[in-house]
């Protein structure tokens, strides 16, 4: 760069920050959508400077979902940059979504399809050869053919939440209406399940019913197991921007280890499990002390209890036990026996039983019971994966909603997701084991016919699923001993993300894995890569196009901006190849199964249109769901069986590009579409973010804080009473630590992409076991050292830190988990929660040793 | 030169500290502060060592959050490889 040029653009890089900071707490305080534009100087049109176009996309790291403007220039990106105009962001961006442009230049990318012969070498660096599309496509799709002709039970696609929206859709309809299986479910399950779990439970409806706006207008923050400082970097930032233009605004942070968010903030470290104590502890004031929000509970609420003593899935046969099959079940309660059920937990006892301070529980549970103040409790993996994680997500809701602090400006009980879209794809499209797109399941007469309807199917075509399919955990565990033929499994790496991997990756016996078929389709070479049979490469991120939901419901497009390299190929494009061949001659009624389900977008041996046609095709008709009006027989039975989908209305395609993503549900008023950030809040005019059309056309207005849940049965939400039961393990004298595993800021989704960033892998580049200075020097080890991590299920060695970046304390540790040099799930236990099966990744007693 | 700007938001009363610290970093320039934000320029050789700066300031103590304004590659060797390929 010549150094007049050079000077021009540094000073323009200055001015732009320079306007960005004077304007950074105008717009994240107040967050008008006007106010978005200042956040970063307008930043896109400055990347015309040296860009032949700029295309707007959506980082596909995190659940923030941050959108971006991604500059190219010959077929090549060289600036990312923040949107201004995407509202989740404002314009900002984390490290991560800094070195996006990098992401698809590392040189070791797949672009070719590769076979593996012989299955001995699976679990080595080698074994692959380079094969052409149609003999990888062929071999995919005769084995896949084979099992499923054979006994369909034994096969099973492994989805995610980083597959973009439509793509999501179109694998749901072949697994779920072309091959008539159940046998899908996404990597969601390993993070979110709980969530999704309680929101169905809760509200009859997934996902927030706050947005990320609310963080503006926040008195008190309480994060219940969530560093987001690390994983929500951008929303972290907010939060802190928020506290800095108030100092009034409080921060509780609740976690079993002392983190980068605790900074700034009082820290109450719990003992692992008794979050819910605590909750029950906040809620017990509340009901103890007559002050809950009276209006609230009178006009909104009512009370259950539900099944106790449920155990821990140590036993394969654990779901099919009595108990579990139960685990759902709920009974009606009352306001007076769901105080008499929390009256044990008061301050002193749940001080006793977490070791935070009675003063401090107090303290927290006197915030709930002030009217004036708005609280935003926001929550991820340390509720989620839990094995009462279901449970600890209603208690959360328990006291938000007694305490009347829920879908308002400003308060609310906020889920975060980890993944770009588990929340637009795994979640939303319908590729858990047990549902359908929408919000539908599997096991609902009414939902199934719905389904068909779209689809176009005959009635009674998809009662063959109507029994649920089998979580992820079953999957693997079954497939460890030797009940599967085929597994295929895209934008996830199972073989470093799942628990026990001893098992699951059949160390010792080498059964399971090793002989099953895999498919793996992928960007880079993975450890999963390492035990497939065929291996796909795929186009990632803006290679083609796609779209993600992150965590405030927001959905947004990302365009193609450049080509993928090599003979690298569009996931869908890969999905369906196999589809056709798959579904060759089947039929439904008299047409092609094939024809019938994609010939909209599929011709021959190809799409029909391009990419951007192609995609809006597909949500067209995924559209449907959420605007049953598109077609008759669909509107007809959302009538006749009160479905009210319209309750996560989606807006045609365009708009998504045109408004840089809109908030579920949108709205057409005066022909334009609008989002929702406050779902069930009628308190304002659908044009200024609240859920006007909703409420009117489906809930009552004129109740207690101009909220109707019109989705949840009755109207009513349930505050459902969940007790404390331990951890499934304790510490003992052979096991005496807590193991805690975590994401850390540089390294996400397994590291198969974050490891090939330069930069972010420099910063990071081996996973490190935290370790207290105190049980460091009692085991005599220094910071450095190699240590040995056992645990009942495996053993892994890593290098031990007392660094504080992340603070345990006494008798814990904790490590991240991307690493394939230090498999930390090797040892980690495979107990999961009874009610969503999500794996519990915090509580694994272990033992340390030096290496 | 990959010439990047970038907005520090450090922890209330830690302004100053972060401040010092960010002087202290070979290749970034401190330009102005606004309340808790610091605005910073970051010059390195290449897009890898400026985002091995930026990432570096994350750890800061006292840092809440780095945030990337605008970033300038079209100099990046790596980026400079992948033009040259593509206009061959
Ligand atoms: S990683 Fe998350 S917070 Fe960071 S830029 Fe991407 S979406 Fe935003």
């Amino acid at each position: 760069m010549e150094l007049t040029r050079r000077n021009f653009v540094k000073s323009t890089a200055v001015a732009m920050a320079t306007a960005a900071a004077a304007g950074t707490a105008v717009s994240f305080a107040g967050c008008s959508p006007s106010s978005g534009g200042t956040n970063t100087g307008g930043g896109g049109g400055d990347s015309s400077m040296v860009a032949d176009q700029t295309y707007t996309a959506v980082c596909r790291y995190c659940g923030v979902g941050c959108g971006v403007l991604v500059g190219v220039k010959d077929g090549v990106i060289i600036s990312v940059e923040g949107d201004p105009e995407n509202q989740s962001n404002l314009g900002a961006l984390c490290i991560k979504g800094q070195s996006l442009a990098q992401l698809l230049y590392a040189d070791d990318r797949l672009t070719v399809p590769l076979i593996r012969d012989d299955k001995s070498t699976k679990g080595t660096d080698g074994g692959l050869r380079e094969a052409t599309w149609e003999e990888a496509l062929d071999l995919v799709a005769e084995k896949l053919k084979a099992t499923w002709q054979t006994d369909k039970t034994r096969m099973a696609f492994w989805a995610s939440g980083q597959l973009p929206i439509t793509d999501g859709y179109v694998l749901a309809k072949f697994w779920k209406a072309g091959l008539l299986s159940n046998n899908i479910d996404p990597n969601a399950r390993l993070c979110m399940a709980s969530a999704v779990v309680a929101f169905m439970n809760v509200f009859s409806t997934d996902e927030p019913a706050n947005c990320y706006a609310d963080i503006d207008e926040a008195d008190v923050f309480i994060t219940w197991g969530a560093n987001m400082y690390e994983a929500h970097p951008v929303l972290y930032q907010r939060l802190v921007g928020r506290k800095n233009t108030d100092t009034n605004v409080k921060h509780y942070d609740l976690g079993t280890i002392k983190t980068r968010t605790s900074e700034g903030a009082k820290t109450l470290i719990f003992n692992p499990g008794t979050d819910i104590a605590i909750a029950n502890c906040i809620c017990n004031y509340l009901v103890a002390n007559q002050l809950y929000d009276e209006a609230f509970v009178s006009d909104h609420l009512k009370f259950q209890t539900g099944m106790t003593d449920l155990g821990n899935a140590f036993e394969d046969g654990y779901d099919g036990t009595d108990v579990i099959k139960n685990s759902g079940t709920t009974a009606e309660s009352s306001l007076e026996e769901f105080a008499s059920l929390v009256a044990p937990y008061t301050f002193e006892y749940t001080a006793e039983l977490s070791g935070v301070a009675a003063a401090d529980l107090e303290e927290l549970a006197k915030l709930f019971a002030d009217k004036s103040l708005k609280i935003m409790s926001f929550w991820t993996m340390g509720v989620n994966q839990h094995n009462r994680g279901t449970w600890m997500n209603h208690c959360i809701y328990n006291a938000h909603l007694l305490a009347g602090k829920y879908a308002q400006p400003g308060c609310g009980a906020f889920s975060l997701t980890g993944q770009p879209t588990a929340c637009g794809t795994a979640r939303e499209v319908g590729t858990f084991s047990h549902r359908l797109p929408a919000d539908l399941v599997v096991a609902n007469e009414a939902h199934r016919r719905y389904t068909e309807a779209v689809w176009d199917l005959p009635e009674g075509y998809l009662d063959e699923i109507q029994a649920n399919g089998p979580h992820t955990v079953k999957i693997f565990r079954d497939m460890s001993s030797g009940k599967y033929d085929f597994f295929w499994s895209t934008c996830n790496n199972w073989a470093v993300s799942m628990p026990n991997l001893t098992r699951f990756l059949g160390k010792g016996d080498k059964k399971g894995i090793i002989d099953t078929f895999v498919v793996v389709n992928e960007v880079y070479p993975t450890l999963s890569c390492q035990y497939a049979d065929v291996v796909l490469p795929a186009a990632m991120w803006v290679e083609r196009e796609g779209q993600f939901g992150n965590a405030e419901r927001r959905t947004s497009v990302f365009e193609k901006a450049v080509d993928p390299p090599g003979e690298a190929k569009w996931d869908m494009w890969i999905i369906l190849q196999v589809a056709r061949r798959v579904l060759d001659g089947a039929k439904i009624g008299e047409e092609d199964a094939f024809s019938k389900l994609f010939g909209f977008i599929w011709e021959g041996d190809d799409f029909k249109a391009d990419a951007r046609e192609t995609c809006k095709a597909v949500w067209e008709e995924y559209r449907i769901f959420s605007n049953p009006s598109m077609k008759a027989s669909v509107e007809a039975l959302n009538t006749e069986s009160k479905l009210k989908m319209e309750a996560k209305q989606l807006a045609p395609y365009d708009e998504y590009l045109t408004n840089h993503g809109l908030l579920w549900p949108v709205r057409e008023v005066d022909g334009k579409w609008l989002g929702t950030s406050w779902r069930f809040n009628a308190g304002g005019p659908q044009e200024a973010g609240y859920d006007a059309v909703g409420v009117e056309t489906y809930g009552e207005a004129g109740k207690a804080g101009d909220l109707s849940f019109y989705k949840t049965a009755g109207m009513k939400p349930a505050v459902c009473f969940r007790p404390y039961e331990p951890p499934a393990l304790s510490p003992d004298d052979e096991y005496p630590f807590w193991f805690v595993t975590g994401r850390l800021l540089e390294q996400w989704h397994t590291g198969s992409n974050t490891t090939r960033i330069p930069d972010l892998n420099n910063t990071l580049p081996e996973a490190l076991l935290y370790i207290n200075d105190a049980d460091a020097s009692a085991l005599g080890i220094a910071s450095g050292d190699n240590v040995r991590v056992t645990s009942q299920y495996g053993t892994f060695e890593i290098k031990a830190t007392t660094d504080k970046r992340v603070e345990p304390p006494a008798g814990r540790v904790f490590a991240p988990f991307f690493s394939t040099d230090n498999l930390i799930n090797l040892a980690v236990e495979d107990i999961y929660c009874p009610l969503s099966k999500e794996p519990d990744y915090k509580k694994t007693p272990v033992k340390i040793e030096k290496a | 030169m990959v010439i990047s700007s970038l907005i520090v938001e450090s922890h209330a009363g830690r302004t100053a500290e972060v401040r010092s610290a960010l002087a202290g970093i070979g290749g970034v320039e401190v330009h102005s502060v606004h309340g808790n934000s610091i605005v910073v320029s970051i010059e390195a050789a290449s897009l890898s060592i400026s985002q091995s700066i930026s990432a570096a300031l994350v750890q800061i103590p006292g840092v809440a959050a780095v945030q990337l304004v605008y970033a300038n590659f079209e100099d990046d060797p790596q980026i400079q490889a992948k033009l040259k390929g593509a206009a061959s």
